[in-house]
């Protein structure tokens, strides 16, 4: 009696097993985006996963700085805490400092911090970048590294021997691939934050010399974030300045332009910051295939949303001046 | 004769568990001395203060009044434990070790040399029949067999007092014939034993000198023979009249 | 001395026959080693993330079996009765406080001694920057930690009745040390009257955990830190440990114990 009662259990849970395998599938087919939908980290963290993203990107700023990173409660340093990075700071202000090294001569758009204070902590890594303009933003930089201030208590000053508690950034020559795993982490953790890849490829194609890897990641980035035309228009540097390739470059930057358009066309405070990045890498692949008319048309639209409209009608002049050196009939 | 054991109005309170209930009285004014040699019999129902008043001969109770002596040292300091060995009721020891690391570990705690520690954890795993299974964890013994590593532990360092706690208890017959000829053996050595139990007929067997305790009281001590002279019945029926207040 | 000594062995062979901290350490140079497998943008120079999650793993591990050790013993040994053969003998309660903070200690330490040296290995295998001071003070400074949190552990284990109640007060304790006892002060300036004093108390009074902890420095191999607040901080660390035991022991001496 008992060994049928056994044999009618494992028949039961034989019959069960089978029946939920073979309907597993039926009900996937139903839904097809259900099998993808969840992932592994997204069952396992849920929401969270977002602030260990965030948590992550930051420690790749604070790997930048050696370590020597404010908390959350260093009020000096609120500014970083509460989620700006240096590292975006470097990324959006390349066009004013690294692309100048590669032509010092090249009149660059002036894309002022002005007008997108919260990209801009007033801490370039110039020295990073290989450029002596540090005096731009000498200020700000000791004002802010200086989070800690002085010790106001034995037990605070004993400590700061224990912790890095002097500024540093990674050699300009080394050490630069340190950051890399935690944006990868974070990006892995929270695939919609744009600013991760952007970042990224800031650094794997001007330090790192990894434009391929650049490309890469960026393409990872748009697959998941289709309308992020803040990845188009890094892509598109990509394209013009490491990999040489104007022409994708102009078609991935007009892409950016016209996903900014779609974006943040109808919005009462479109970014125009983002505006301002996609039309000056235009502004600067036409200086570098001597498209003057299409340069003037683009500093025309730059000159609207810029703060420094002068400097940009000055820009317009030089670009007209160089049309009609070119085509002297014109 | 020397006294080894020195019991001197001892009085022990517990304080109550609740608030606005008195304390708890739980040894009252006891006083109680055991000569070099002897085996005593410390009888007594449940909850008579056996096991109270071995604890404050073994510093793990402090008395509330009066003093305790062993070898003429004060119970609350440590070196009156020296020359004692201790069998509690209920025997627990660490169950990750072996027998043989057992009394190793004991061997260090008196401070006794590895040469002699050898010789002497050799001699007490014969002496309680578990020298066969000195090498296995204690945790595979049964309960007889973890009563005699419990007896080999308290004698680990020759001592001269014995204190046991109810040795015989939850061993079945035969266990319970052993240790009472190891405690006769012992006696035989000259060792001095002090120990309770609820066994009369074993107390009677082996033991020179009784007290019985009721409700905390030392109610009557003297020789096994003694007693049963003076009552004319045996030790059962005297401890029976006791307890039940026949006396 | 002996008997310290000699109760500090038991529980130096009860660890290691548990097994705790075997899973431990696998789980870590798995962990580690799966990390370390990790492709990052084709890159394999890239050394620092992973000492800082072995670190990591090694700091979580450590605490664990420094707190789980600690605050079973004594609970332990009266939950077996294994403490009364034990008091029975010529051993005073301070000699039990003792040699049971000394066993967890240096079971720990030992435990410590193995995961530092995997780390080592790690670390010298993926770069050739590598502080060797520091690496030597981070290990002593762990063990200076591991020396507080022990003895910390063993006072709330005769304090508190429930180990498991223990266990977790001390992981909450510890836990908030490492992450905010650095900034008690700044915050305690910020607050109003009372509470910013009660604040300032509580932050001169806690053991700063965080004097223990150079992992920043290891893992961006930062220059050694100087001799004499390595040698500060072990100080710290022996006057706050010698403050716990003695508490535990004051606490302990009285406490009857009913067989």
């Amino acid at each position: 009696m008992h060994r049928v009662a056994s044999f009618v259990l494992a028949g039961l849970f034989a019959s069960c097993f089978t029946t939920a395998t073979a309907l597993a599938p039926l009900y996937d087919a139903g839904d097809p985006t259900r099998a993808k939908r969840v992932d592994f980290l997204t069952m396992l963290l849920g929401d969270s996963r977002k602030l260990f993203a965030q948590h992550f990107f930051l420690k790749a700023d604070a790997y930048f700085h050696s370590g020597y990173y404010p908390s959350i409660f260093d009020t000096k340093g609120a500014g970083e805490a509460s989620g700006e990075v240096h590292l975006v700071a470097a990324q959006t202000s390349d066009i004013s400092a690294s692309e100048r090294k590669e032509d010092p001569a090249s009149p660059s758009p002036p894309v002022e911090k002005s007008s997108h204070e919260g990209h801009d902590h007033g801490h370039e890594h110039d020295h990073d970048h290989g450029h002596d303009h540090s005096h731009d933003h000498s200020h700000d930089h000791g004002d802010e590294l200086n989070f800690l201030g002085q010790a106001s208590n034995w037990i605070d000053g004993f400590g700061r021997n224990f912790f890095p508690s002097g500024h540093s950034h990674l050699d300009g020559r080394t050490g630069q691939e340190e950051i890399l795993p935690w944006l990868r982490l974070a990006a892995e953790l929270d695939p919609n934050k744009v600013e991760i890849y952007t970042v990224a490829s800031f650094w794997l194609r001007t330090q790192l010399r990894k434009p391929n890897e650049a490309v890469q990641f960026l393409r990872e980035g748009l697959l998941l974030n289709p309308d992020a035309y803040p990845i188009l228009c890094e892509l598109g540097k990509v394209f013009a300045e490491n990999l040489k390739h104007p022409v994708r470059a102009r078609h991935v930057l007009e892409a950016a332009l016209s996903k900014w358009h779609k974006v943040e066309g109808s919005k009462k405070e479109p970014d125009l910051f983002g505006l301002q990045q996609i039309l000056t890498a235009l502004v600067r692949l036409d200086e570098s295939e001597n498209r003057w008319e299409e340069g003037v048309k683009h500093l025309q639209l730059l000159k609207g949303v810029s703060p420094n409209p002068d400097k940009v009608e000055a820009l317009i002049q030089d670009f007209r001046a160089k049309r009609a050196a070119k085509e002297p009939g014109r | 004769m020397a006294e080894i054991l020195r019991i001197d109005k001892l009085s022990v309170e517990f304080p109550s568990k609740e608030i606005g209930q008195a304390t708890k009285l739980a040894v009252r004014d006891l006083v109680l001395s055991v000569n070099a040699g002897e085996v005593f019999g410390f009888l007594g129902p449940n909850g008579a203060g056996k096991t109270t008043t071995m604890n404050v001969l073994l510093g793990f109770v402090n008395a509330t009044r009066g003093q305790a002596y062993l070898f003429g040292v004060n119970v609350r300091d440590p070196i009156a434990r020296q020359r004692i060995g201790y069998l509690p009721e209920l025997t627990y020891y660490y169950k990750f070790l072996t027998a043989e690391e057992l009394l190793r570990f004991y061997c260090k705690v008196f401070g006794i040399k590895r040469d002699v520690a050898d010789r002497r954890i050799d001699s007490v795993l014969k002496l309680v029949e578990i020298d066969h299974a000195r090498k296995r964890p204690i945790k595979s013994y049964s309960k007889g067999m973890q009563q005699r590593v419990g007896l080999a532990q308290a004698l680990i360092n020759d001592p001269d007092l014995l204190i046991l706690d109810e040795p015989t208890s939850g061993l079945d017959p035969i266990g319970r014939m052993q240790v009472r000829a190891i405690i006769q053996r012992l006696k035989g050595e000259g060792k001095t034993v002090f120990f309770s139990s609820h066994e009369l007929g074993e107390v009677e067997t082996v033991c020179d000198r009784v007290g019985i305790l009721s409700s905390g009281e030392l109610k009557m001590q003297g020789s096994v023979t003694e007693l049963t002279d003076r009552y004319r019945c045996n030790l059962e029926q005297i401890f029976l009249k006791i307890v039940g207040n026949g006396i | 001395m002996s008997t310290p000594w000699a109760i500090a062995g038991l529980v130096v062979k009860e660890l290691y026959r548990r097994k705790d901290f075997y899973v431990l350490f696998v789980l870590t140079a798995v962990l580690t080693m799966m990390l370390g497998g990790m492709n990052f943008f084709g890159d394999i120079r890239a050394a620092r993330y992973l000492k800082e999650l072995c670190l990591l793993l090694i700091w979580i591990s450590v605490m664990v079996i420094a707190i789980a050790t600690a605050a079973r013993q004594i609970p332990a040994e009266k939950e077996h009765r294994t403490i009364f053969p034990l008091l029975a003998k010529p051993v005073t309660r301070w000699h039990v406080i003792l040699g049971k903070f000394l066993g967890c200690w240096v079971a720990t330490c030992i435990a410590l001694l193995v995961f530092y040296l995997f780390f080592g290995v790690m670390s010298a295998a993926r770069e050739k920057d590598f502080v060797i001071a520091n690496y030597a003070y981070a290990l002593f400074l762990h063990g200076a930690f591991a020396a507080v949190v022990t003895s910390m552990t063993i006072l709330g284990s005769v304090t508190i009745s429930t180990p498991s109640a223990n266990t977790t007060l001390c992981f909450i304790v510890t836990g908030s040390i490492l992450f905010m006892g650095r900034h008690l002060g700044q915050i305690a300036q910020k607050l109003v009257e009372p509470a910013s004093t009660l604040l300032q108390l509580v932050y001169f009074s806690i053991p700063h955990l965080e004097f223990f902890d150079l992992r920043d420095m290891l893992v961006h191999n930062h220059a050694a830190i100087s001799f004499l607040a390595f040698l500060g901080a072990m100080g710290y660390a022996a006057l706050y440990s010698a403050f716990f035991l003695c508490a535990a022991w004051l606490v302990f001496r009285k406490k009857p114990l009913n067989t």
